[in-house]
């Protein structure tokens, strides 16, 4: 089920059709299994948040989550004054 | 051959390529010099490569069996003559010029003519385009947007700050300067126009601060907003380097494949990680990197890659298109008002609103604009993993 392999904290969760179906359920089921919401983007299908890393397990076994991603390093431009954009 | 008259042109030195066939290079430098009276010394006589073409007729480059000689027109014709015959002469071409990429100096006078129009606008031919973007909504998720810019007034602009603290006020101005060129004005007060969508809604969304800087999450929620908002087109010149093998995130290719579901294709910068002029090609970043984000890369007024591009590495992860992104003129929040930068950042509005164009032109939406898009692109004599299918070009 889980094919992540090291601890995360911040995470995206994707579900999949059928939990997006029923996404208050599985909100709520997500908190259960440990999960700390932050934000529900239900158009595409993804609800960001943190995660202890030994709920990991249980979130990603929650019925209609497709996957888990750790939400990837900050992104960041380079400051205004510089030519290359 | 190449015609002789072509050879001042299309970036040929005037002096030609004589091949030899293989262990004849003894044998075709005397017969360079029976048949056309071409005396050329080899590099085995000379300390180096340098060789001064005012006291010789040419270098013998022996390791390659090949000769670069300086030959007049009746010379050119009897070395002609004599790869034709048999014998130890196989083949006569001019000498192209060859320039490092980044040999082009910054502060060089542009060779397009901007005092209308800027050069990437007129390399695009979105000026001679009849389709204006008008009733298209293009979502740009960057640093915000200068709202009270001259150049704007009057504008559709709906906005949206996803930047805890901040509003959606561009405090950097990166954000202004791709909302301009994907949907600023064509003939603005001051010259040169550079917009493609000129009547396009602008939904600025902010998703990277006043210092520049954003998360997944801000970024995926200005997604689902223009998705919500119907926009059928997301520009987004943010991304985070990779590495060759990555792999891509699967958040963001379900995000744009949900998108593409609900009519909303996202478009997004290829990266500025490549440093061409060391020979070094960096994969596209994240996100554009997912197979249902098109990747733009960028090339400059030469249409020649531009130095910094990302390039397709990886069997997945390709750059599917490119843009102007060189010494780019467009929008800046006061006081400049104007700024002309450089980057994948920049190609990526022009593909945009390019894409606002072909919406409003043809109706298309998602994998069919995409279609549209690279259909129409102008091909580039440049590799297919450099530049996708080309130059895009506006309906």
């Amino acid at each position: 089920m889980n094919d992540i392999d090291e601890p995360l904290e911040r995470v995206m969760v994707t579900l999949d059709d059928a939990g997006l179906s029923r996404v208050d359920e599985v909100v709520a089921e997500l908190r259960q299994a440990g999960m700390e919401v932050e934000e529900v983007i239900a158009p595409v299908g993804t609800i960001t948040g943190s995660v202890p890393p030994e709920s990991l397990d249980a979130v990603q076994g929650v019925p209609g989550v497709d996957f888990v991603e750790a939400q990837i390093a900050a992104f960041q431009i380079p400051d205004p004054d510089e030519d290359l954009q | 051959m190449t015609e002789p008259q072509d050879t001042q042109h299309g970036g040929t030195t005037g002096r030609y390529l004589v091949l030899m066939e293989d262990h004849a290079v003894d044998a075709g430098t005397r017969q360079m010099g029976d048949v056309a009276g071409i005396r050329a010394a080899s590099n085995a006589d000379t300390e180096d490569a340098e060789v001064d073409f005012q006291d010789t007729d040419g270098l013998v480059l022996r390791e390659l069996g090949i000769a670069v000689v300086n030959a007049d027109p009746d010379q050119l014709a009897a070395l002609d003559r004599a790869v034709h015959e048999p014998g130890p002469l196989s083949l006569v071409e001019p000498e192209r010029r060859v320039y490092a990429i980044s040999a082009l100096p910054a502060d060089e006078p542009l060779a397009v003519d901007e005092s209308q129009f800027t050069w990437g606008m007129q390399a695009v031919r979105a000026q001679l385009s009849q389709a204006t973007g008008e009733g298209i909504r293009v979502a740009v998720l960057d640093t915000g947007f200068d709202v009270n810019h001259p150049d704007f007034a009057g504008r559709s602009v709906t906005t949206s700050s996803f930047i805890q603290g901040e509003d959606v006020q561009d405090g950097h101005g990166h954000g202004t300067h791709c909302i301009g060129t994907a949907c600023g004005p064509r003939d603005p007060a001051q010259k040169p126009g550079y917009g493609m969508a000129y009547k396009s809604e602008i939904f600025a969304g902010k998703v990277l601060s006043n210092r520049g800087s954003g998360t997944d999450g801000g970024i995926l929620a200005g997604i689902a907003w223009a998705i919500t908002n119907g926009c059928p087109i997301v520009s987004m010149s943010l991304g985070a380097a990779t590495r060759p093998g990555d792999p891509y995130s699967r958040t963001y290719e379900s995000a744009a494949n949900r998108a593409m579901a609900q009519g909303t294709l996202i478009i997004a910068a290829a990266g500025n990680e490549s440093r061409r002029q060391n020979g070094r090609i960096n994969p596209v970043g994240h996100p554009a990197n997912c197979p249902s984000i098109m990747a733009v890369g960028a090339v400059d007024v030469n249409m020649a890659m531009a130095w910094f591009s990302c390039g397709t590495v990886d069997e997945i992860g390709q750059v599917d298109i490119v843009g102007p992104g060189v010494d780019v003129y467009s929008s800046w929040p006061a006081p400049l008002g104007h700024n002309r930068i450089s980057g994948t950042s920049m190609a990526t509005p022009h593909v945009a609103g390019i894409a606002a164009l072909i919406a409003q032109a043809t109706g298309a939406r998602a994998w069919e604009l995409w279609a549209r898009l690279s259909q129409i692109a102008r091909r580039l004599p440049l590799p297919s993993t450099d530049v996708g299918s080309g130059l895009v070009q506006a309906p």
